[in-house]
């Protein structure tokens, strides 16, 4: 593929300015490795605040390993490094001397696969807030409670809060996710493909969800399904992989992004030519 | 179903090649066959195991064999032969008539013959006694004398073919006993190679007198020589009462005298003189105590008596620890006969007797309390014995015809009660689990309890887990969950590499390397254990509280090379610091010398009063335990692998930390797998026999405590294999100590398996 996708940088792939001073999380010249492999070039973003924020792409184009990098989830993997910045409040999470578990815990994570623990319901949301210290067992239930009533869960399962999550379907279990992460109020929700693993029907229930969450945090969504992106994202931003290595090509608006590409590769994407 | 529409070709690109299909035919058959072997194979093997122990738990079994007339008479008493094939019987006069029983209307039959002592054409024989294992008549005269005459039976060898016994009297000559010329109304006689003893009750002026010889007889090189009197005793004033019954053990230490009253009076004799030890009565609880009759059992360690009611008891002799003395005490009890025995017979090769009243006869056996086998004969029984090899029951009745059972028990001594209950063998104090399966001497009875060995494999395995389940469950979870897989890549075969070490070698270690290295130093030992632990926990709150910036220059998962030179120094400075703390804590006096030694060795026993021995189970423990380590910790580490990755890194964004997911996600989830891990483990110590055969010493020991050792069921079958004759009573018990083993390990693993398939559906991975 010879392409020239990129030939001039930064002016299409950064936000716009009123966006960026509003930021929240800001990507500086951010590059992922796996070993010597570079995976993602570098790249620069700004997440605006309370809103909703997603990234498109093909596969393999290192969306993931961006959104990984914003937790820094991405220590697990042996290989993986990651250079640049990653501000989040103008704080570099990078930086020496982090505490993963506050990062962590103002920056949540939804998965493509549900992945509720091998606990009862109740548990699921109660063993987290545990292990940040909350000691009330009264405050506990009343928070399980909140955040259950949140992702509209409560109704369908306060009878069985005892039972395993891992009798819940899909979709439910997906909610439960977002309800135990959400019970720790978290600044920043990043959400992996959250409806990919979803029937159609489950997954407009935890796409509603999502929307609903705007002006409350920030959320970063990964996915693939474009016109999920179209429906409830604020801004847009799209990666191209290139010799294996992914690059952003455009950060717009949703409905610029959508409606009036800068690109012909972003162009030819949106309108289903390429991908 | 609709009409089968007519089969069209296969389209030959569709065709399946036949030698896939006869292939997969093969395979689903050859599969199903092998599963179905394994199954096959188990059970059989569970099956042979029971065929061989079903015999141990059946009684005897006694069937009517034949009857034979002997001439009638006024017969005193009645014995027989090792081959049970000529008995005798003893007239009025004492002379012994000999009955053939073989070959009856056969050319060689021998009929019925006489053979008398020389000197009962000079006296009148006023007493005899019949001594079963010397085959010796003890003969007391109208004129106060005794002799000792032996019935020698000698199997020959004819040239016809076959076996003919012959026998011949061999008498001692006539001997005084005590006062000149009075009758002889009682005789007993001892006879222990060394001592002989023998005591006469004779009347004189209508009064009781009771006295007693002792005998010498020199050996000369031509063979035994005469036999003189070297003592004489007058225990008269022994007898205040009226004796009905006197008896000397063939150890010739002691003489017990039965009242009319039902007393007994037990003296002593030390080789020089008689010292009354005890008086008691066996009967005391009962109305009637008169004692009726009253027997030694084989080793004449044991008396079985009778009261005039039926009551039927054990009497044995035993060191009473309070007394520090050998008394006598009430031992068994049995199920109580119709009345007053009338016939009794002991058992030459085990301790059981044929004891009965009239009609009815039981043979019993005396350890174990049981009745072998009891039935109600059709005649009248004036005599009785049980054939020295133990393979036949005599019987006379009163109309003079003798009749033969057979009896087939091969397995008298065996029992729930031997096997699994306490059991107050012949010289012990108190009723116990023991097991001592030889003994120096002939009549020395196996002790046959599985309880110490039960007790012994349970032991062994609690100290092995107690050192092993520790240690591999954390350094699973450590390797699994925190260390950098590129080491865990090493790790992981090293370990794997322990679990193939051979356990002889371990035994071998354990047994000669490190026994006497712990048993030298186990304060040292202790310590270091302690220090390792402390540091450890030490170096994990202080690694906690460092600032990061000293934390960091560790990578996570690297902790280690901070740790591992914290714990060897800890593990050194415990060892070198046991000496001092010996010092410190561990003074005693030696018992040896006098003088004040801090050896822990001495300390321990005399300040706990347990033992300490060398190979103990701590040694077990920590060898054994290196055997498990490997198996628990691979089964693990794998079952803590294979926690998805979902549930981790939905933990840790959830921002909780390593530990925390390992403890509250990781462990709980992967709980099945390591469960069964444990179990497998917990097998593998409970079966283990090359480490507990070497390094333990294998004493039947029934405690829990970490200095002595213990014996395994399965050390247990290794170690007395070799000397279990074929069919035997001991080699089938071993089979039962190999059953019980099977159960044990098939209960723990059922019962893991249920819990295992329960928390695999409680923590149900997502599929």
């Amino acid at each position: 593929m010879t392409t020239p996708i990129i030939t001039e940088q930064q002016d299409l792939t950064t936000c716009p300015a009123d966006l960026a001073a509003n930021a929240h999380l800001c990507l500086e010249h951010t590059a992922i490795f796996y070993g010597p492999q570079q995976a993602l070039r570098e790249t620069s973003l700004s997440i605006p605040r309370k809103r909703i924020f997603s990234i498109i792409g093909p596969s393999g184009c290192g969306k993931s390993s961006l959104l990984r990098a914003m937790n820094r989830l991405n220590d697990r993997i042996e290989a993986c490094t990651v250079r640049g910045k990653v501000l989040l409040d103008g704080e570099d999470v990078y930086a020496a001397g982090t505490d993963m578990i506050h990062l962590r815990r103002r920056v949540g994570m939804i998965f493509q696969q549900p992945n509720p623990f091998p606990l009862s319901i109740e548990h699921n949301i109660d063993l987290p807030l545990r292990e940040h210290g909350w000691r009330s067992r009264s405050k506990r239930r009343e928070r399980i409670e909140r955040v259950l009533r949140e992702v509209g869960l409560w109704d369908e399962v306060k009878d069985r809060l005892r039972h395993s999550a891992l009798r819940l379907s899909g979709g439910q279990q997906q909610r439960l996710c977002v309800a135990r992460a959400l019970a720790l109020d978290p600044e920043v929700l990043l959400m992996d493909e959250p409806c990919s693993a979803l029937d159609p029907l489950s997954s407009a229930v935890v796409e509603d969800l999502i929307v609903r969450l705007r002006d409350r945090l920030t959320v970063v969504v990964v996915t693939h399904n474009l016109g999920q992106a179209r429906r409830i994202s604020d801004h847009t931003a799209f990666f191209w992989s290139r010799d294996q290595m992914g690059c952003l090509v455009e950060c717009n608006e949703t409905e610029r992004l959508f409606n009036a590409p800068a690109r012909d590769l972003t162009a030819a994407y949106v309108n289903g030519q390429r991908g | 179903m609709p009409p089968t529409p007519p089969k069209k070709p296969i389209p030959e690109r569709f065709v399946v090649a036949p030698v896939t299909l006869w292939f997969d035919r093969f395979m689903n058959h050859f599969i199903k066959v092998g599963g179905l072997a394994i199954i096959v194979a188990v059970s059989l093997i569970f099956i042979f195991i029971l065929l061989q122990i079903i015999p141990l738990f059946r009684g005897a079994r006694v069937a009517p064999a034949s009857t034979v007339s002997i001439p009638p008479g006024d017969y005193r008493l009645m014995g027989t032969d090792e081959w049970s094939e000529l008995p005798f019987f003893l007239e009025q006069d004492g002379t012994l008539r000999f009955v053939d029983t073989v070959d009856i209307g056969g050319p060689y039959h021998r009929g019925s013959f006489d053979k008398a002592p020389s000197f009962i054409d000079e006296v009148e024989v006023a007493y005899v006694r019949y001594n079963e294992y010397q085959t010796s008549l003890l003969y007391g005269t109208a004129d106060g004398r005794f002799s000792i005459v032996g019935v020698r039976y000698q199997p020959t060898f004819p040239e016809r073919g076959g076996r003919e016994v012959v026998v011949s009297l061999q008498e001692t000559p006539l001997l005084e006993v005590g006062r000149e010329g009075m009758t002889v109304e009682r005789l007993a006689y001892g006879d222990s190679g060394t001592r002989k003893i023998l005591a006469a009750v004779q009347r004189v002026n209508g009064r009781p007198e009771l006295h007693a010889v002792s005998l010498a007889q020199r050996r000369t090189l031509l063979g035994p020589g005469e036999l003189t009197v070297d003592g004489r005793y007058d225990l008269t004033e022994y007898l205040d009462g009226e004796p009905r019954h006197i008896m000397i053990p063939s150890d010739a230490d002691a003489l017990l005298i039965a009242f009319a009253d039902g007393r007994v009076r037990f003296l002593h004799f030390d080789g020089r003189a008689f010292t009354e030890r005890q008086v008691f009565t066996p009967f005391a609880d009962l109305p009637d105590p008169r004692i009726a009759s009253m027997n030694f059992l084989l080793g004449d360690v044991s008396v079985v008596m009778t009261a005039h009611d039926g009551a039927n008891r054990i009497y044995s002799i035993f060191r009473d620890p309070a007394l520090d003395m050998r008394i006598w005490g009430h031992t068994k009890t049995f199920s109580d006969l119709p009345g007053a025995a009338t016939f009794y017979s002991v058992g030459m090769r085990n301790k059981a007797f044929l004891i009965g009243s009239d009609r009815l006869a039981s043979l019993r056996y005396g350890t174990t309390e049981a009745i072998r086998w009891e039935a109600e004969l059709p005649f009248d029984v004036q005599f009785a014995a049980l054939g020295p090899r133990y393979n036949r029951i005599l019987f006379l009745d009163a109309d003079y015809s003798l009749h033969f059972y057979d009896l087939h028990d091969p397995h008298p001594q065996a029992g729930w009660k031997t096997y699994f209950g306490r059991i107050q063998y012949e010289g012990q104090a108190t009723a116990e689990f023991s097991w001592q399966s030889t003994g120096g001497r002939d009549d020395f009875e196996r002790k046959l309890s599985l309880v110490p060995l039960i007790i012994g494999t349970l032991k062994g395995t609690v100290y092995a887990m107690i050192f092993a389940l520790p240690i591999a469950l954390l350094a699973a979870l450590y390797t699994s969950q925190f260390l950098r897989p590129e080491i865990k890549r090493y790790v992981k075969p090293t370990m794997e590499i322990m679990a193939s070490l051979p356990s002889v070698v371990l035994g071998f270690l354990a047994a000669l390397w490190l026994a006497p290295i712990v048993s030298n130093a186990v304060p040292s030992v202790l310590l270091a254990v302690i220090g390792v632990t402390i540091a450890a926990y030490g170096f994990g709150y202080a690694w906690g509280n460092l600032p990061q910036r000293i934390r960091l220059r560790l990578k996570p998962g690297y902790e280690f090379l901070a740790f591992a030179p914290i714990m060897c120094l800890a593990a050194y400075a415990g060892w070198s610091l046991g000496p001092v703390v010996e010092r410190a804590f561990f003074v005693v006096t030696d018992p040896n010398t006098g003088l004040q030694v801090p050896d822990f060795r001495l300390w321990y026993p005399t300040v706990t009063g347990l033992s300490f021995e060398q190979r103990n189970a701590f040694v077990v423990g920590f060898v054994m335990g290196f055997a498990v380590i490997p198996i628990i910790f691979t089964i693990t580490e794998d079952a803590l692998s294979n926690v998805p990755d979902a549930f981790r890194s939905g933990s840790l964004a959830l921002g909780a930390s390593r530990w925390q997911t390992a403890i509250n996600i990781v462990l709980p989830t992967a709980s099945a797998g390591i469960f069964s891990a444990v179990m497998i483990g917990l097998g593998r110590a409970v079966g283990e026999t090359m480490i507990v055969v070497m390094a333990t010493g294998n004493t039947p020991v029934t405690d829990f405590n970490p200095f002595t050792g213990m014996r395994t069921l399965s050390a247990n079958i290794a170690v007395e294999l070799p000397e279990a004759p074929y069919l035997g009573t001991l080699y089938r018990t071993l089979f039962l100590g190999a059953m019980v083993l099977f159960l044990m390990t098939f209960m723990v693993n059922t019962m893991a398996e249920i819990l295992r398939q329960h928390l695999r559906e409680k923590y149900k991975a997502v599929e």
